[in-house]
């Protein structure tokens, strides 16, 4: 028994940054937690940021990630726990105080300055020369593609420049850190495929290290170096984006980055170099002890665990299968085309569907046949996820 | 009789307005009345008139503006009239004699003097608390806040006699009643007490209202960039508060000097007031002059207020 779970600890990644992990973390958030009188938005919660990275925390609405924002930004303070930057105890230290910059949701320009007096005003707040601020407005305007802004007022402004300005006024002050909440939400589509890459480069070309808070996981997925899961005032996750996809640490993640189907499993045998599991209408699986899983065997008990396939991962076929895949017959039914893909809706033998994401090839095949025809759904086992169905058991805890 | 199916044919085969200014279509010679045109399109806003063109509807409004503009015009009017006995009810001739005997009137004039420091002092105060009132009730949660609210709103409430008698009551106990022989402006300082009593929770509701409007990120903002807490609240809250500030002021300027109940109660023989000394000189006769010192005071109060309306409407 004790082998095996060696054997799955050992099979499981370590997420650290792309930064040698010999570097000091730049944020360090120890333990926090943060009540609002008897509302508990952030439980027991502790990260790490390291210096350069794009790091972006995720969740849905209502999961704390913008109370983590201000309590790094000061605005707040932590109930229990403590925050460090640069090693040093920032937990009381005021917003003022602190090498730290944030990029507000409403991007909150004042309106009744210029462009250049916005993003001068925290080196106008520091006294520094006249002539040097003008100076370093310039480069900073250049740098957000806003040179010649200078005189304009916000209300010429729009949605997009205006982000802008409030992005000059806080990369101006060279912070440690900079935080942004909900940088892309207020944006159009288009505008904001492109100030997404935009962003990125930014960061690229300036060095300094980004925290940035969002709700929409494709997101965090395309700007961030390491993503942080938050649901409830708990971290779920920290991984690098891919890791968060292949290997969800519990069922929450995996259904919220992407989509997944999860099967319940009913029973988990522990053998030497496998887990039996009884899974609900798969049968019985045998897991590899090579796979690496979201949960350690023997931790949660029967019924405690799911077994998670996203439908990228699923095949439609009419007539064989590879032997060692997963199977589940059923009829076709639905073709939704996408253009490259499909998403194939597979009416099971129970009542239930399982929708699987087809290519082009497969798509046509499948129209030829039309609905109703019997086919098997299809998957390798590898592509398979066990995750813990309870938040408690789930090892995303990283220090 | 409107024919919908016309009306668009009748808009292309053109249409005159009418007296009102009403769009009526004309179809085949018969005038028709298009019913889309009751409601305001584009540039004519839609006046009183246009809502309907019932004739009780236009009555009723007329009488109400009669009824409480007639007295007012008339006291105006008659101010130009050349009158010195059996009160000023007829109409004897055009004279502007009487501006100039009020503005001789040695005791009338140190009234309107009083009258102005008092409003001026009023004002300063009642808009520094009012905005400090304001900014607290809209920053910070604390237990007994709906209490405090309330204090705050009570001046306005309170029937301004009750209000007289009370502020009396506490000037007599507390002995500043005998300040009538201090020096000015020292004097005023019950009087100015009491206006800043009843003006600064109509300056705290005015900025409040201003306040309504503002983004909090912004002052956080200031303060991320580096501001203490004052230099938040001077860069960016006070330059949003302005139009509100400068509307306080106007108003509280303008109850101050109108007022006439609490000052009555607060005021001693050294220190009269433009409202009070105006109604201690109708008690004797009443001439030409009162209504020439009364069209004065109107007039005042109509710019002071004109300019309040036009700044808040140019603000942001």
């Amino acid at each position: 028994m004790i082998a095996s779970r060696d054997a799955f600890r050992q099979a499981a990644s370590t997420d650290a940054p792309r930064t040698p992990a010999a570097v000091e973390p730049l944020l360090s958030i120890e333990g926090v937690s943060k009540r609002f009188g008897a509302v508990e938005v952030l439980v027991d919660l502790s990260l790490t940021v390291a210096p350069g990275e794009i790091f972006a925390l995720l969740g849905p609405s209502g999961c704390g990630k913008s109370t983590l924002l201000r309590l790094v930004a000061g605005f707040e303070t932590p109930s229990e726990g403590r925050i460090l930057l640069d090693g040093a105890d920032v937990t009381r230290v005021a917003p003022n105080r602190r090498p730290v910059n944030m990029v507000f949701q409403s991007y909150a320009v004042f309106p009744h300055m210029t462009v250049a007096e916005n993003v001068g005003y925290g080196l106008t707040v520091d006294r520094i020369a006249r002539d040097e601020i003008d100076r370093r407005v310039e480069e900073a305007l250049e740098q957000v593609q806003l040179d010649g802004f200078a005189a304009r007022r916000p209300e010429q402004l729009s949605g997009g420049q205006r982000q802008r300005v409030a992005l000059a006024r806080a990369l101006i002050k060279r912070p440690r850190l900079l935080l942004l909440d909900e940088p892309l939400s207020a944006l159009d589509a288009k505008l904001r495929d492109a100030m997404r890459l935009e962003l990125v480069k930014l960061q690229e070309s300036v060095g300094i290290t980004f925290v940035i808070v969002t709700h929409d996981q494709s997101e965090a997925l395309a700007m961030a170096d390491r993503v942080a899961v938050l649901e409830g005032g708990r971290l779920r996750q920290v991984a690098r984006p891919e890791t968060l996809y292949r290997r969800p640490a519990d069922a929450f993640v995996a259904d919220f980055i992407g989509t997944v189907h999860a099967f319940p499993v009913r029973r988990i045998a522990v053998e030497s170099d496998s887990l039996d599991l009884e899974v609900e209408r798969l049968g019985t699986l045998s897991l590899p002890a090579t796979l690496p899983s979201g949960c350690l065997p023997g931790e949660q008990g029967d019924d405690g665990a799911v077994l998670v396939v996203r439908p990228e991962h699923i095949g439609v076929a009419t007539g064989d299968v590879p032997a060692d895949h997963v199977r589940l017959s059923g009829q076709l039914g639905d073709i939704a085309f996408q253009g490259d893909h499909s998403v194939v809706e597979i009416a099971l033998g129970d009542g239930s569907a399982l929708s699987a994401v087809v290519d082009e090839h497969t798509t046509d095949a499948l129209q030829k046949v039309g609905a109703g025809t019997p086919v098997t759904a299809h998957w390798s086992i590898a592509d398979m996820n066990l995750l813990p169905r309870d938040a408690s058991a789930s090892r995303g805890k990283y220090p | 009789m409107t024919l919908p199916g016309r009306i668009g044919r009748t808009a292309r085969e053109g249409c005159r307005h009418d007296d009102d200014g009403m769009r009526v279509g004309v179809l085949g010679g018969e005038p028709t009345l298009a019913t889309v045109d009751v409601v305001s399109r584009g540039d004519n806003p839609a006046g009183p008139f246009d809502y309907s063109r019932k004739w009780s509807l236009r009555l009723v409004f007329l009488l109400g503006t009669v009824f409480l503009y007639v007295p007012i015009v008339v006291l105006i009017v008659f101010s130009f009239n050349d009158s010195r006995r059996g009160g000023n009810v007829i109409w004897k001739g055009f004279t502007t004699k009487y501006y100039g005997k009020a503005f001789g009137n040695e005791e009338l004039m140190i009234a309107f003097g009083n009258s102005l420091t008092i409003a001026v002092l009023s004002t300063v105060a009642s808009v520094v608390l009012g905005t400090l009132a304001a900014v607290f009730l809209w920053r910070f949660r604390f237990p007994l806040k709906s209490a405090v609210e309330g204090l705050v709103t009570l001046p306005i409430v309170i029937p301004e006699i009750c209000m007289g008698v009370a502020l009396a009551m506490f000037f007599s106990r507390f002995g500043w009643q005998g300040v009538g022989d201090a020096i000015w402006p020292f004097n005023l300082t019950n009087i100015v007490i009491a206006h800043i009593t009843f003006s600064f929770p109509f300056a705290a509701m005015v900025i409040r209202t201003r306040l309504a409007s503002f983004n909090p990120e912004t002052a956080e903002a200031a303060r991320d960039l580096g501001a203490s807490e004052w230099r938040a609240f001077r860069d960016v809250l006070i330059p949003h508060l302005r139009p509100g500030i400068v509307a306080a002021a106007l108003l509280s300027f303008t109850l101050s000097l109108d007022d006439f109940v609490v000052t009555f109660f607060t005021s001693g023989p050294g220190t009269v007031t433009f409202p009070v000394k105006i109604y201690s000189m109708v008690r004797f006769s009443v001439t030409p002059e009162i209504n020439a010192a009364s069209t004065v005071l109107i007039l005042m109060t109509l710019v002071l207020t004109f300019l309040a309306l036009r700044y808040q409407r140019i603000a942001p």
